[in-house]
């Protein structure tokens, strides 16, 4: 569901400091998104409800709170119920794809990604004009 | 009937002076005297019991003692009561003959001498008793007979119609009873039953087994219970429960064994059966779980490999294709470089790992100065202290010589548990090393103390196991692919050496021990050779 607003927003929650770095140089690179940061799924959960990010991009393989629980309480949560997710999983197996859609998981990217290629993942996903 | 039971006398007389008279002369013996004052009223009273002995009037109005006695006579009860006739007057031969003719054992004529009545009345008294004794004792042995036979034919059916086998072994070792179950069971009649008893249906392999058990049975004073294995005319295996006691007689002198044999075969099969099903699931159990284990690996290994990969890829694309300033490229080499620094050491732990499963790691052992060897891992882990403000300290006893070891593997193992120490001490924690003698001068223990997040007692045990690190998420937060310590502990094993984990619990710190035995050799090349090595190594 994207908002009205002309410059998109996108939440990525990673513990990895270099991943989040690559992903927000990847995607401001090449469109004119402004890319948010979480290091963990509570800090995620918290930057989702303040900020209201068009879009969220997920890591799987968190501490403490992994990805599938982080969706868990975004998706249980009024305020940020409607905001897509999108998965970033080193493995994914077809079997993976479809139990994430049946979650309500808009899509999800297999690490590692195509850096420049990363934005048109997310808007083929959500249906965004690049 | 008990000898103190009173034995009933009949006194019969019309005239209730004479009846005085005779109570007062017999009441010494001390039985039971019955009064009758007439011939209805003695015949009245024998209808219901047995006398001893009869004491009667002959004169008496109305039925007199003749025809009394004729009708007690006449009743198959009481034919054979002895009876005295009583009279007053010197009676004629006639008269006499007419009562014994009709069963009267005795005369005795008033007036009465007491002590003849007495010692005549004793007689029959005693005679009366101990026939009583004998009928007492003819009904005791036909209840007896009666019990006996009784006994008998249970015992009959129990041992024709048990289920199981049953037999019984005198002293001498002789079977001298086997029943039809028994014999079925053996496969023999019974004359073979108890010329052979049941060892020769034991299975031909199981046979010494089973005479060595019995004998030992035989010479022990407990029960015998074995499960042995029969085979029958077809040449089929089935398992016999044998179960033996020692037969003792009242005084407890051994008569011999007596004992069964039962067919287990089924209850043998199920629970076969049951363990093989045990045994499947067991399998099956430890077979899934291996699998998830490797699930878990593969994923946390995928994990680990392309984390530092995208952030290579993507830098090495952003370079390619877009315009940076010195200061981005430098940062985006660094970057690269780093996590390339990260995967080639993951790479080398897997490889590593690979070895020791296949037992391919070799080292190159030489005489190595254990001292320099943790100064220079020291100062390199001091920078990854730095970052995180943690102290380092190290104690060590300057005495201590060389160890027989692979420089460049026990550098990685000292390197291994100082990173270890760091990546789990929170910020601004300490580290301590300490090198010092065990307990003798032939054995150096080194120690790897931190303030760290300490070792679960559930997980100290597995600490040193592959792909183990105390959870998942632990995985998660440090990063890592639980190899380091497996790899570490068989470094120190394959030089001679141990090494253990403690602590005092989770978020206590934990303290690393290795113990490696001293060189004792003296080869100068060897010596020299490592020196060198390490001399150009910058010790702090």
């Amino acid at each position: 569901m994207s908002r009205k607003s002309p410059i998109k927003r996108v939440l990525v929650i990673d513990n990895e400091s270099y991943i989040q770095e690559i992903t927000k140089i990847c995607l401001e690179t090449v469109t004119d998104w402004q890319v948010i940061t979480a290091s963990s799924g509570r800090e995620g959960i918290v930057k989702a409800e303040t900020e209201q990010p068009d879009a969220i991009l997920l890591d799987v393989m968190m501490p403490d709170m992994d990805g599938l629980t982080t969706f868990a309480n975004l998706h249980a949560n009024a305020l940020t119920h409607d905001i897509p997710v999108i998965l970033l999983s080193a493995e994914i197996q077809t079997a993976d794809r479809r139990y994430y859609s049946e979650m309500g998981i808009k899509a999800a990217i297999a690490k590692p990604f195509e850096p420049l290629d990363l934005a048109h993942q997310i808007a083929n996903a959500l249906n965004w004009e690049v | 009937m008990q000898s103190d039971t009173k034995i009933n006398i009949l006194l019969v007389d019309d005239q209730p002076e004479n009846l005085l008279a005779l109570e007062a002369v017999l009441g010494d013996l001390g039985e039971n005297l019955v009064r009758a004052n007439s011939g209805q009223e003695a015949l009245r009273h024998l209808l219901s019991r047995d006398f001893a002995v009869i004491l009667m009037d002959v004169q008496m109005p109305g039925m007199d003692g003749f025809e009394t006695a004729t009708l007690i006579r006449s009743r198959a009860r009481s034919r054979h009561a002895p009876i005295i006739f009583l009279t007053a007057f010197s009676a004629s031969d006639q008269l006499m003959f007419k009562g014994y003719a009709l069963g009267a054992v005795d005369y005795l004529f008033k007036p009465i001498e007491s002590s003849i009545l007495i010692s005549k009345v004793t007689v029959f008294v005693d005679l009366f008793k101990k026939s009583e004794s004998v009928q007492r004792q003819a009904a005791q042995l036909v209840a007896m007979n009666g019990e006996l036979r009784q006994s008998e034919e249970r015992f009959r059916s129990l041992s024709a119609c048990s289920p199981v086998g049953v037999f019984v072994i005198d002293s001498a070792g002789h079977c001298t009873y086997a029943n039809p179950r028994f014999q079925a069971i053996c496969g023999l009649t019974e004359a073979q039953s108890l010329a052979a008893g049941w060892f020769p249906s034991v299975y031909a392999a199981d046979q010494d087994r089973a005479i060595a058990q019995w004998m030992a049975y035989v010479q022990s004073s407990g029960d015998y219970s074995e499960e042995v294995r029969f085979e029958s005319v077809d040449y089929t295996l089935r398992w016999m429960h044998v179960r033996s006691s020692p037969m003792l007689s009242a005084q407890g002198d051994l008569l011999g064994y007596v004992g069964t044999i039962e067919d287990i075969t089924e209850r043998k099969q199920a629970e076969e059966t049951h363990a093989e099903m045990v045994r499947e699931q067991i399998a099956r159990q430890e077979a899934e779980a291996m699998s998830r284990m490797k699930d878990e690996f593969l994923a946390v290994l995928s994990h680990e490999l392309r984390t530092p990969l995208n952030s290579m890829l993507g830098w090495a694309r952003l370079l390619q294709s877009k315009k940076m300033d010195e200061t981005s490229v430098a940062r985006a080499l660094a970057t690269i470089e780093r996590n390339a620094e990260a995967q080639s050491r993951l790479i080398e732990d897997i490889l590593d790992m690979s070895k020791i499963i296949r037992g391919k790691l070799q080292l190159n052992c030489c005489a190595v100065n254990l001292i320099q060897v943790v100064e220079i891992a020291l100062d390199s882990v001091r920078l990854q202290a730095d970052a995180k403000a943690i102290q380092i300290t190290a104690t060590i006893d300057r005495s201590i010589g060389k160890v027989w070891s692979d420089p460049v593997r026990l550098q990685q193992v000292i390197l291994n548990l100082l990173t270890n120490a760091i990546k789990f001490t929170p910020d601004k924690g300490t580290v301590e090393v300490r090198l010092e003698w065990e307990n003798d001068e032939e054995v150096v223990r080194l120690q790897v103390v931190d303030t760290g997040i300490g070792i679960h007692a559930d997980f100290l045990p597995r600490v040193f196991d592959r792909f183990r690190q105390a959870d998942s998420s632990t995985t998660r937060s440090f990063g890592g692919l639980g190899l380091g310590l497996a790899i570490v502990r068989h470094l120190v094993e394959l030089t001679g050496g141990t090494i253990r984990a403690e602590s005092p619990g989770e978020g206590k710190g934990s303290t690393f021990t290795i113990v490696l035995p001293l060189w004792q050799g003296s080869d100068p090349l060897l010596n020299h050779s490592v020196s060198e090595d390490l001399e150009g190594a910058n010790v702090s």
